[in-house]
């Protein structure tokens, strides 16, 4: 492990519990965990909703036929990436991770898609999330099956979900909460006669009772607002400075949690506006306004989490990417292969992994599409990983995960 | 006059809180002795009302447009203050629906054709979109309401196809499409938003039976349906010089070359008419009125019916609601919408909104506020979307709240809602009736427990 991880962790461990009076308990490493996760892994997936134009969020260097497709959505990136025999740049909107990208802790994955396909939103996210619905009948969704497979007890606040419904990659997890703001997490109760009624209304119900369902979701919601109170009498720590965005103000949820020491495990939010039909833009635009916001939201995540940064693992995905040509509208249509990124202490990063199939039109994906070379599911089984999830044929039935190599081999600090 | 029977009671509950977003003090006894099927029958013969156009003037387009350019701020707020105005109206239609079939369907379509109002200018048309497109074609012909969607504004500009034109040859110079003070740079090829959500969610369904090579024949089709002066007077216009008029081929049927605004008209009679969109709406129907996932034979039925009558939406209804039975049949499975929940409490406990805002907010919270759907797929309709642990509290925390009669934004309860708060169940299981008897309640809290169960979740 390097020097850097062990300083940072200890260094934080020191500052959140004299900042906010937490006790300082050093979780033991736990017995079995997989290689790849730290002792305490925290995974935070950032679903860009939309279909994100990955030739604008990665876009190849010194690449003549994309040039002629969409010459005025052509990107000049200011951080530059290896390939595979390929040079990749970030688009400069997210220069705010640029720290990451100069200390190798920044990877993505290009050409990156769903075997089939599929140019749906709604059929493509919901394929994506559940990753391998079609292969089987299952119908929780990916992120659902990583917790279940990975060592830790179920738990109030193990995954989360910054929202305000719990998206398809939670699904199947009864536990998962979804909630935009800390500060709802309390009941509206007040009397001990109260707090009894709805105890008792949310009791277990046989389960032919049709409220049994609703019952047990409110049964872990009063669990997490009692483990909350528990956890502490005073205030969650307040979020650094976060962008006053949807997505900010999301992350920074999610940081508060995590800086609080109540078992985050796995984390979820929303970023939109990545359905650039219109306007997209190259270095201004609506795509330059959307990837602003995610380099600087997660910017602000990595400052917020310092003391967990060798635990923090971000991984960004969206459903599928765009045409390699500008459409009529100075924007473009949904598409086939898109970009992943990976980011954090646990990424071996400073590079784009896997196939590149070239942009030029007898290389397209039916003429239009960046071709899909490189399968999502890889993507999100590194995140399982991350989480020392078990059995990976459990988490993406039908697949088996070749592996991208793009988590350190081991980084357990406590190891 | 003899008590209606309990099973008489039982039907009216259901259908009232099928087709009415839950009974009104009162109404559970006047269905109960008219009978539910007849009173489902009476909504279903009802005419639409005339378009009311007199309690529009605060959503007026007019001025709203100009200060789009001169004052993006101000347009914002605008904007923001129009979004609240529409969603605290829906809100508003549904709770005092005069005729609550109707509302249901506004509800129901202005899903299924789901706009985003944060969207650019999307505001500025949204009155106009629910006045003149929603609410007269809820109960009318599918065909109609489909067109009507495809020629509005608001649906020109969510998805795009304003800006979507036939290329022109390499070398041609571009010339502004229209004269006068609102010169547009012509778009330079197709947009195929439009075209993909027509097929995918408006009509065939994913699994309709199309094929991407189908959506950018359609886009093809639609090039050239624009908006004219989208900041003044918005409307629909067709603009021939964009309209691409090669021959083309959609789902297998040859188009020839030509043509203007006529093929896409025919082009949105033949989806209309398609069994995949019947299909598509019949299960939507079905899992909307019946459960989430619907008996077949209902579907089936109601998807026939469809075919036969033209998309006949009030003889659609009419197959899958009178038809069968299942409408009556078994425990009430369907969780409520956040919409629908707050609605159905609102109609139960006799309170109202003291500011547009104050049952907008918990819909916030809750995620559905009308026309802040994020995608063009509308909001979910299935209780996996709607039931987790976060959504339980926050329902909880809405319901006792309202309940409290403390928040001067909502007026305090009916006495005859806080006096017997398990009468506004449509059942009542041991646990919700143990809580309600715990000692020590306040009637403001157990009217709270009455709404945040799990009972009054289900209708």
């Amino acid at each position: 492990m390097s020097g850097l991880t062990r300083r940072a962790l200890l260094r934080g461990m020191v500052a959140t519990a004299a900042a906010w009076q937490i006790p300082l308990v050093v979780r033991p490493a736990r017995a079995g965990a997989a290689a790849g996760a730290g002792a305490n892994p925290l995974l935070v997936v950032v679903f860009l909703r939309g279909g994100a134009d990955g030739l604008s969020l990665l876009p190849p260097l010194g690449d003549s036929a994309l040039e002629r497709a969409r010459s005025a959505l052509i990107v000049k990136p200011t951080l530059e990436l290896e390939g595979r025999g390929k040079g990749f740049g970030l688009h400069p909107s997210l220069s705010p991770l640029a720290p990451l990208v100069r200390d190798g802790r920044l990877a993505a994955v290009h050409a990156v898609g769903l075997p089939d396909p599929i140019r749906s939103h709604f059929e493509a996210q919901d394929e994506c999330e559940r990753a391998g619905a079609r292969a089987g009948a299952r119908t929780e969704g990916w992120l659902a099956r990583a917790i279940a497979a990975a060592p830790g007890e179920p738990a109030a606040f193990r995954a989360v979900a910054a929202s305000t419904q719990r998206p398809r990659s939670l699904a199947g997890d009864p536990r998962a909460l979804a909630f935009e703001h800390v500060e709802d997490l309390v009941l509206p109760a007040h009397s001990p006669a109260a707090e009894r009624a709805l105890a008792e209304l949310h009791a277990e119900r046989p389960s032919s009772d049709p409220g049994a369902r609703f019952a047990a979701a409110g049964r872990e919601a009063l669990e997490a607002v009692r483990a909350l109170a528990a956890h502490s009498s005073a205030p969650l720590p307040e979020a650094d400075a976060f962008p006053r965005t949807p997505l900010g103000q999301r992350l920074a949820t999610i940081a508060r949690l995590a800086r609080a020491d109540l078992g985050l495990v796995a984390a979820s939010a929303d970023a939109e506006g990545w359905d650039t039909h219109v306007g997209q833009g190259a270095e201004e635009g609506r795509f330059a306004r959307a990837a602003q916001d995610l380099g600087a939201s997660l910017a602000a995540l990595f400052q917020s989490l310092e003391s967990r940064a060798a635990d923090l693992l971000v991984v960004a995905v969206s459903e599928f990417g765009r045409t390699v040509a500008v459409n009529g509208s100075g924007g473009t249509d949904h598409g086939r292969g898109g970009a992943a990124l990976l980011l954090g202490a646990p990424v071996h990063g400073g590079r784009v992994a896997g196939a590149w199939p070239g942009t030029s039109s007898d290389e397209r994906e039916d003429g239009r599409d960046l071709r899909v070379v490189n399968d999502v599911r890889e993507v999100l089984a590194e995140a399982a990983r991350h989480l020392g999830a078990r059995e990976l044929g459990s988490v993406f039935p039908g697949f088996s995960p070749r592996g991208l190599g793009l988590l350190r081999a081991s980084d357990s600090p406590l190891a | 006059m003899r008590e209606p029977s309990p099973q008489a009671r039982a039907d009216a509950r259901r259908a009232l809180d099928r087709l009415a977003f839950g009974p009104a003090p009162g109404e559970l006894e006047r269905v109960a002795e008219q009978g539910a099927r007849a009173w489902i029958a009476a909504q279903l013969a009802r005419p639409v009302p005339p378009r009311a156009f007199s309690d529009d003037s605060d959503l007026a387009p007019s001025e709203l447009g100009a200060s789009m350019q001169e004052d993006p701020q101000a347009f914002r707020e605008e904007a923001r203050e129009i979004a609240v105005a529409l969603a605290a109206r829906r809100v508003a239609h549904a709770v005092d629906a005069d005729f609550p079939l109707h509302e249901t369907m506004v509800d129901f379509w202005a899903n299924h054709f789901s706009v985003f109002v944060r969207k650019g200018m999307e505001a500025i048309f949204l009155a106009s979109y629910e006045r003149d497109v929603l609410r007269p074609f809820a109960l009318g012909r599918f065909g109609d309401l489909l067109l009507a969607t495809a020629r509005h504004p608001a649906m020109l500009f969510y998805l795009d196809n304003w800006r979507s034109a036939v290329p022109q040859p390499a070398g041609s110079t571009s010339f502004p499409a229209f004269q006068g003070p609102q010169k547009r740079q012509r778009p330079d090829g197709l947009n195929e938003n439009y075209a993909r959500e027509l097929l995918e969610l408006h009509t065939l369904g994913v699994d309709g039976g199309y094929t991407q090579r189908d959506v950018e024949q359609v886009a093809r089709v639609f090039t050239g349906w624009t908006i004219d002066r989208p900041r003044r007077a918005p409307a629909f216009r067709f603009a021939p010089s964009w309209h691409d008029t090669g021959p083309k081929v959609v789902l297998g049927q040859f188009i020839a070359s030509g043509q203007g605004v006529e093929e896409g008209e025919a082009l949105l009679s033949r989806l209309a008419a398609h069994p995949s969109t019947a299909g598509h709406l019949a299960r939507k129907l079905a899992r909307r009125f019946l459960a989430d996932d619907p008996p077949p034979a209902a579907v089936e039925r109601t998807a026939r019916r469809f075919l036969a009558t033209k998309g006949d939406v009030r003889a659609t209804l009419q197959a899958l609601l009178l038809d069968g039975n299942e409408l009556f049949e078994g425990p009430p499975a369907k969780v409520k919408s956040p919409f629908e929940l707050i609605v159905s409490a609102l109609r139960a406990t006799g309170v109202r909104p003291q500011r547009p805002r104050a049952a907008l907010a918990a819909l916030l919270k809750l995620g559905e506020v009308p026309y802040l759907a994020p995608t063009p797929a509308g909001y979910p309709d299935t209780a996996e979307r709607w039931i987790d642990p976060g959504a339980a509290l926050e329902r909880t925390r809405f319901m006792w709240m309202l309940a409290s009669g403390r928040n001067p934004a909502l007026s305090p309860p009916s006495e005859a809602a806080l006096a017997a708060p398990e009468t506004l169940l449509a059942m009542l299981g041991d646990n919700t009736r143990r809580a309600l008897a715990t000692e020590g309640l306040l009637p403001a809290e157990r009217l709270g427990l009455a709404l945040a169960s799990p009972e009054f979740q289900l209708r």
